[in-house]
């Protein structure tokens, strides 16, 4: 191997090191399945790789990696989407506070509510909500125009209201009014 | 109840995703690293392929590599230069298959399996969450999640457009007397979707690409313009084109591409309320300032100048309309290996790859376009493939 390779290869297992978490809590909240989150981030760090001699000494190698692995996502909804569940017991501190309780059911139900979301309206909503990027950078991630990022978010955002209701409504403790009439 | 939605998303993802299981694989950068060189040494031994074999055209390289491993029976599958695993992995490849029982599915990149009905498909549509299954007589939308909605009717010489990204998809069937096109629109949700929008509009203008405020036609523009850049036009008031049943369908704006030169495009400003369109067009470069002022003005979208950018790109790597889409070069050095005299003939809508195959052939030719030299393999197909599917998501 030439040292010239090697020391590529060295600077893409630090890049890998210091940012792989990242990556796969992202590909977790994208992908609802921690299996699926893994396939998706050694994908996308394959790709990644291929790229690495020309992508290596500009600032945007995170934003390359992120945009592959959110592009990969989008063209593996397909297959598993019918398959695999979303995980929907998260293992929290024991804090039996009855605020504490129905804040972790709202999240919960709300979880569920984001994993039945078209994978492109889940996207731009853990891009905007998690990642705290803005509708342009959401744009070029996901290469789409900042009108469809806008678009897909209202969308998310207004069925995630019409599912969740009231809070008590997400946590199955009342009826929507539609449904009591 | 809108920010405190947004702020539960803010904090709810976070938790879930602090919730995750810490992750730490040492030889995770060592498995991309050699996952990476698997696939740039098929991609050298294609590059390399016997001097014989090679076919210079232009500025393109052109490889030809006869297919010379045997029938796998064991697997199903033919094994060719390009198997069908690393079609899978390199160009996320689905193929569309007759399963065992005679119905139809959709083989993933991930050799997964989703039932597609009992009809043989003429196409399948990667969409936006689901697959776009084109028949002899109807269109159906099949969900990942198993759902099915209910069939989209078409008559013969009706066809399907499918938008950019996959979110929406067009039924086109002319009217009886051939003058024009009854477009139906509809989105790819199999519960909850909006009802689809419909317009009619002159043979003259072909429908290529929409979004929520802007509609792109074709047309023949510039022999009647000369290329002249005015506002002067008046195309959908002379010719008829039908512009304003475009704006009853919801759409702000209509750009009109030129079919000899898809830079030189026209304007036309829409009424959705009203239903009318602009008395005049405004005609012009696509690159220009001012036409991209008028056009965001127009479909009051910041977005449509990328719109028509995208379609007008599309258009200048065409060369028979949005079937084929390639570089002269490689279009010259595929026609010289007969690529394009299969009976079936499929392009990947975003450009990576093209494929040419006879039904029941064993295997079919992959036009590999993702490397710096177009490379032509033969591609091992999983059993009973019947097409590859066409991923616009």
């Amino acid at each position: 191997m030439s040292e010239a390779k090697s020391s590529q290869d060295e600077e893409f297992r630090e890049y890998v090191a210091a940012r792989s978490a990242a990556l796969h809590r992202a590909a977790y909240l994208l992908t609802g399945n921690w299996a699926t989150a893994e396939d998706l981030v050694q994908t996308t760090l394959t790709k990644t790789y291929l790229a690495w001699g020309r992508i290596r000494t500009t600032d945007s190698v995170d934003a390359y990696a992120r945009r592959i692995l959110y592009n990969t996502n989008a063209s593996w909804w397909r297959k598993r989407s019918n398959r695999e569940k979303p995980t929907e017991v998260f293992e929290d501190r024991p804090d039996l506070s009855r605020d504490f309780t129905e804040h972790t059911a709202m999240r919960d139900a709300m979880w569920r509510h984001i994993a039945a979301l078209p994978k492109r309206q889940r996207a731009v909503l853990v891009l905007r909500y998690y990642e705290h990027r803005t509708d342009p950078q959401i744009a070029d991630t996901l290469g789409i125009s900042v009108g469809t990022v806008k678009s897909q978010a209202s969308r998310a955002l207004a069925g995630l209201r019409k599912r969740l209701g009231s809070p008590a409504a997400a946590l199955g403790l009342a009826m929507e009014p539609k449904e009591a009439a | 109840m809108s920010e405190d939605l947004e702020t539960l998303l803010r904090s709810g993802l976070a938790q879930v995703a602090e919730a995750a299981p810490d992750y730490d694989d040492p030889g995770l950068a060592d498995a991309a690293i050699a996952g990476a060189g698997r696939i740039r040494r098929r991609r050298r031994v294609g590059a390399a392929a016997g001097g014989t074999g090679l076919l210079v055209l232009g500025a393109a390289a052109f490889v030809w590599q006869p297919w010379t491993a045997p029938v796998s029976p064991d697997e199903g599958v033919i094994a060719g230069d390009t198997s069908t695993s690393q079609a899978q992995t390199e160009f996320d490849l689905e193929f569309a298959v007759l399963d065992t029982t005679g119905g139809y599915e959709v083989l993933t990149e991930d050799d997964e399996r989703l039932a597609i009905g009992e009809e043989l498909p003429e196409n399948v549509y990667g969409m936006t969450d689901s697959y776009l299954v084109e028949t002899a007589d109807a269109a159906t939308v099949y969900a990942g999640d198993g759902s099915v909605s209910d069939p989209y009717a078409m008559s013969y010489d009706a066809y399907v457009k499918v938008n950019t990204g996959g979110g929406e998809f067009a039924i086109v069937t002319p009217t009886t007397d051939f003058t024009s096109e009854e477009y139906r629109l509809a989105d790819v949700l199999v519960e909850g979707g909006e009802a689809p929008r419909t317009f009619t509009t002159s043979f003259d203008i072909t429908l290529t690409d929409w979004s929520d405020s802007t509609a792109v036609f074709t047309a023949e523009l510039w022999s009647s313009t000369a290329g002249e850049t005015s506002s002067a036009f008046m195309f959908n008031d002379s010719l008829d084109l039908g512009l304003e049943t475009v704006a009853q369908a919801g759409f702000q704006s209509v750009v009109l591409t030129d079919q000899s030169d898809p830079n030189y495009v026209c304007v036309a400003d829409l009424d959705p309320e009203a239903g009318t369109s602009s008395d005049k067009e405004s005609c012009g470069y696509a690159d220009d300032q001012e036409l991209q002022a008028g056009l965001v003005d127009a479909a009051d979208d910041p977005d449509s100048p990328e719109l028509m950018a995208q379609a007008v790109g599309r258009a200048s790597n065409s060369f028979d309309g949005d079937t084929l889409m390639n570089t002269d070069a490689a279009y010259e050095a595929a026609d010289a290996e007969g690529f394009y005299e299969y009976e079936g003939q499929w392009s990947d809508p975003k450009g990576r790859w093209q494929i040419a195959g006879n039904p029941g052939d064993a295997s079919w030719k992959l036009l590999d376009l993702e490397g710096e030299e177009p490379v032509i393999t033969e591609l091992a197909i999983p059993s009973g493939a019947v097409l590859p599917v066409l991923d616009y998501a």
